[in-house]
């Protein structure tokens, strides 16, 4: 197992150089020069766009340049911003509070997610299930950024129930954003659930444990129900690393400094540094949640073997 | 093993969601006595000689205050730190600086603050955006080059009084003093620039309260040692937005005091949901449909004119920016002291017969059509250049196409290159209150923003004729005279003036927005 590992890891690092070095060609390809970028609606003056371009090492050839990033962020530094942040200490940051709103958005999709599909497998094509099923349609099928103006605007302004926007009103102002990030994959998670459930309760070793005379929650609970969840699971483990990048859209509506924010605003100005720092978080958050799947599998079934 | 995992992962996720309710409580900066919020976009820079937008100028003018300031109706120069800025020939000029005035760390302010702030600005290795403001003080370009460290027409005379060489005479040279590019800086400044533009230290009304808090807020607290007028509101928390669409709907929930800039499409809304609590003001900006005059399509002047005759201002305005931006008319808006009443005059109107005639007198077009360019990364220049090349096309009989540029950057990039062959769509905001600043920058040779790339000895002239007159009258006279040649060339097209519509909550009163569009905080009242 540990050598498997091992081999992973050494994938990951491949991975990970692979990805920066794509990223970092695709930056020169964006349109406009980031030094006009930083003068705003003025044409930069061109003594200003020479020492820019001398700071950050701007007119230096592609190559030397990604060399150069190479080696800082082996020491843990990711340069800095055209405006002068230091790129790892602004992500070090955000990443905090993207992990924040993934986490919001995760635990609707656990909570809401699997009890919906719960509900609507117990009590299949009843009352429950019908509803569940139209808005499970509904989440998969809205635009999650028109349930985000729509649920800003009527449960922020018009009831004032949550906080609008910003991150100022703590783990209140994430719930809104959390559900609406979540609200796609909450969904899906809601039908996953119900399918593997509803084909567990038809099982044997189901109608055994009932035999038995187990409670019908301890049957449906801890028989049933444990094994259904192997591939929602599986899919929430993937799913973190996509709400950790997926929430670009989310963050600026909702007025959220994380990482998604950061990139957006980064790839609009050509900030290089930037745009290829958060990249290497994300690629590293979603080796590490593959990886960690993949080991899950064999975990949750022993027939899976890694030698 | 499956149990402990789910439990690990229970533990984490549970912990993450504790840690958010533990740091909830956040900033109540809303609600204090005395205190109120504004929404800001994330500045550039908190430098004074290196922000590029608004926002930067919003902050830095409360944190920092320069010799003179402008009167926020008339724009008028008023002293401030200066207690005299004088001159004989418009060439050398003597500041006085008033005694008492102090940074927010105590040290006094000196003319060492100033001369080490302008010397600090323009040297090379500072990079700082606006270090061009001082290109007319005698010795700039040594320092920017990087080969002397101080510009030799600074000099001071004593703590309280300095001297100004410039290269040329300027008559305009006290008003480009109130922009914040000319603030003094402390000298703990320069030890480490990078820490000090986290939290700057100036002498302006207002106190930075803890670190730029990036993308988030800003929070500024009374200086109540300040040497001028002293601010009414205790605290000003900046809230940083993304956009003013998010701004808007917090200021309907009651969760933002003052929003500065409605977005033109709530603004119907926003006047009759906030009734007496929106406001509108002038500004300094404007916009224009700009030629490259050498160019084989436009280096007829008379084609020049009858497009401007071609485009229904009115219309366009009224439609698309909902009567935000008003038709220019003149190239210096009403804002500035000593504008020419409309200069413009039919020339700016439309008249599609009028247009019509001229074009065919000046010979038309070469092959028929032209093209506009235009960057679609801001909301409303899509529609209104779609719509003005109808206008154009129906009214001359020509063939207008437009052509998208994704981003700003890129459109400026191109036209300070001269790739850019087609008409195109630009914009002024002024830096001082003076009609000067609409002429020089965009229309004399060697001006860094001559996009059009217009050369006209005879304006360039009475601008110099203006930059030496003795008194404000005559130089003003000047500049009118090259307005009216400037307009007989139409190397860009005046279309309009831009305002801004500001909005604010029930808790404040007294909300008003310059010419700059900054919020005047310091005269804000909290109830």
């Amino acid at each position: 197992m540990s050598r498997y590992i091992m081999s992973r890891v050494l994938q990951a690092v491949l991975v990970l150089v692979g990805a920066t070095f794509v990223i970092f060609v695709i930056t020169f390809a964006l349109p406009g020069d980031p030094v006009q970028a930083l003068a705003g609606e003025r044409a930069a003056d061109p003594a200003f766009a020479e020492a820019i371009r001398a700071r950050y090492h701007l007119d230096e050839p592609l190559l030397q340049q990604y060399v150069r990033f190479l080696a800082g962020a082996l020491h843990g530094d990711l340069g800095q911003t055209y405006s002068g942040q230091d790129v790892a200490q602004m992500l070090g940051e955000r990443i905090w509070v993207s992990a924040q709103l993934a986490a919001f958005a995760l635990a609707f999709q656990i909570v809401i997610g699997v009890g919906a599909g719960v509900l609507s497998a117990l009590r299949r094509n009843g009352v429950a299930d019908t509803g569940v099923r139209i808005f499970t349609l509904a989440g998969l099928s809205i635009p999650f950024f028109v349930t985000a103006f729509v649920l800003q605007l009527v449960v922020g302004v018009k009831f004032g129930w949550l906080p609008v926007a910003g991150t100022e009103d703590g783990f209140l102002s994430y719930i809104m954003p959390g559900f609406v990030l979540g609200s796609l994959s909450t969904a899906y998670v809601a039908r996953l659930t119900r399918g593997q459930l509803a084909e567990s309760l038809r099982e044997d070793y189901v109608r055994m444990a009932t035999a038995k005379g187990l409670t019908r929650v301890r049957v449906v609970a801890h028989h049933a129900l444990r094994n259904s969840l192997i591939p929602v699971v599986t899919f929430l483990g993937l799913e973190v690393g996509a709400l950790l990048s997926g929430a670009v859209i989310t963050e600026s509506i909702f007025n959220i400094p994380g990482m998604g924010q950061a990139m957006a605003r980064a790839v609009y100005l050509g900030e290089r540094t930037t745009v290829v720092g958060v990249v290497t978080v994300f690629v590293f958050v979603y080796v590490v949640a593959n990886l960690l799947v993949d080991l899950l599998y064999a975990v949750l079934d022993p027939r899976i073997r890694y030698a | 093993m499956f149990l402990q995992i789910r439990g690990m992962v229970a533990i984490g996720l549970t912990s993450v969601l504790l840690a958010s309710v533990a740091s909830c409580g956040g900033s109540e900066a809303g609600k204090k006595t005395g205190a109120f919020s504004a929404a800001i976009l994330e500045p550039s820079s908190l430098m004074p000689a290196n922000y590029s937008e608004v926002y930067g100028a919003q902050v830095v003018s409360a944190l920092f205050t320069p010799l003179v300031t402008f009167d926020i109706k008339t724009n008028e120069t008023r002293l401030e730190v200066a207690e005299s800025v004088e001159s004989t020939d418009n060439k050398v000029w003597k500041v006085r600086l008033k005694p008492g005035w102090t940074f927010h760390n105590g040290e006094p302010v000196t003319s060492r603050s100033f001369v080490d702030a302008w010397n600090f600005a323009a040297n090379k290795k500072s990079a700082q955006l606006n270090a061009y403001v001082f290109g007319d003080i005698k010795g700039y370009r040594e320092v920017a080059s990087g080969a002397e460290e101080t510009m030799s027409g600074l000099r001071v005379v004593d703590d309280l009084n300095f001297e100004i060489t410039l290269v040329r005479p300027w008559s305009q040279f006290r008003q480009l003093l109130g922009y914040p590019a000319f603030s003094p800086l402390p000298s703990v400044a320069y030890k480490d620039p990078k820490a000090f533009e986290q939290r700057p230290i100036g002498n302006g009304p207002f106190v930075m309260e803890g670190a730029w808090q990036h993308d988030q807020q800003i929070t500024l607290r009374r200086n109540d040692s300040y040497a001028g007028t002293k601010a009414k509101a205790g605290e000003v928390q900046f809230k940083i937005y993304q956009s003013f669409d998010t701004a808007y709907n917090d200021l309907l929930a009651n969760n933002l005091d003052v929003l500065p800039a409605i977005p033109t499409a709530r603004s119907t809304e926003a006047k009759s949901l906030l009734g007496d609590r929106f406001g509108e003001s002038p500004s300094g900006r404007m916009e224009y449909l700009g030629f490259p005059v050498n160019g084989e399509k436009f280096t007829s002047p008379g084609v020049r004119r009858a497009i401007s005759m071609a485009i229904d201002r009115d219309a366009i305005t009224k439609a698309i920016f909902k009567g935000t931006r008003t038709p220019a008319t003149g190239f210096v808006p009403p804002v500035v002291p000593g504008a020419a009443a409309d200069a413009c005059g039919a020339l700016c109107v439309h008249d599609a017969a009028a247009a019509k005639a001229a074009f065919d007198a000046a010979g038309g077009i070469p092959g028929g059509g032209f093209t506009i360019g235009y960057n679609s990364d801001a909301p409303e220049n899509k529609e209104w250049v779609e719509a003005a090349a109808r206008q154009i096309s129906k009214d001359l009989g020509v063939n207008v196409e437009t052509k998208a540029y994704p981003k700003l950057a890129v459109l400026l990039g191109d036209l300070s290159s001269g790739k850019v062959d087609t008409a195109f769509r630009t914009a002024w905001t002024f830096y001082f209150p003076s009609p000067e600043n609409y002429l020089k920058p965009l229309f004399t040779q060697d001006a860094g923003e001559n996009f059009s790339r217009y050369r006209n000895d005879k304006f360039e002239a009475l601008l110099r004729d203006g930059a030496a007159a003795k008194d404000t009258e005559a130089a003003d006279a000047k500049y009118a005279e090259a307005e009216r040649v400037l307009l007989d060339d139409m190397p860009y097209v005046p279309l309009w003036y831009q305002g801004v519509m500001v909005g604010h909550s029930k808790r404040v009163s007294d909300v008003s927005v310059d010419s700059f569009r900054r919020l005047r905080i310091e005269s804000v009242v909290v109830k």
